[in-house]
């Protein structure tokens, strides 16, 4: 039974990571906000759907899995989303009106 | 748990759609590559919903291979970018 909520439980929040994650990749201004929304959705929504996995059939082979997945989970999704970042940059994509200071093109010039 | 095997179901759908407008408004090529790996990811978790319901065994294999080789899709759209800007 408890295991049954803690597998609802991360089912649950997953899919509300995801649906914020998405409505803040249509509202965000530019890409550079738009990839930091991507990195933070994929890297915990995911990593809440594998809890969910684990706490549906908790043994110790399925942790070790888990532990695996959820790490490379999570350095993947950062690193995607600064390379998408990246190559926005180098692309000369537009930003945010908001946006005051650009360390990058200084450093650069 | 059915219930709310359903209503992740729902919002993931929901999510899934919203990433869908993304890709299709762009604008640009970079927000595309974005927005693939984000329709992955719930793709993939729409995949384990599904495993969860219908109580398919070996989901959490599937997850460690999505999350180990998923990547490389948006790390090729990533050169091309780059590549096509020098």
């Amino acid at each position: 039974m408890t295991i049954s909520f803690l597998t609802g439980f991360f089912v649950i929040c997953g899919s509300f990571v995801f649906l914020i994650g998405s409505i803040g990749l249509l509202r965000s201004e530019d890409i550079y906000c738009r990839t930091s929304t991507i990195a933070t959705a994929t890297g915990l929504g995911l990593g809440c759907f594998t809890l969910a996995l684990v706490f549906n059939d908790l043994t110790l082979v399925n942790c070790i899995k888990a532990i695996i997945a959820f790490s490379i989970n999570m350095a993947v999704s950062s690193v995607v989303g600064m390379l998408v970042g990246r190559s926005a940059y180098a692309s000369d994509a537009k930003m945010s009106t908001k946006t005051h200071k650009d360390e990058l093109a200084e450093h650069h010039s | 748990m059915t219930a709310v095997l359903y209503t992740g179901l729902v919002m993931m759908t929901l999510a899934g759609g919203a990433v869908m407008v993304r890709i299709i408004i762009g604008p640009s090529e970079s927000d595309r590559a974005a927005a693939s790996d984000m329709i992955l990811a719930t793709i993939v978790a729409l995949f384990v919903l599904i495993g969860l319901l219908l109580e398919f065994p070996s989901m959490l294999d599937l997850l460690l291979i999505v999350s180990s080789a998923g990547f490389l899709s948006t790390l090729a759209l990533v050169r091309l970018i780059l590549r096509d800007e020098q």
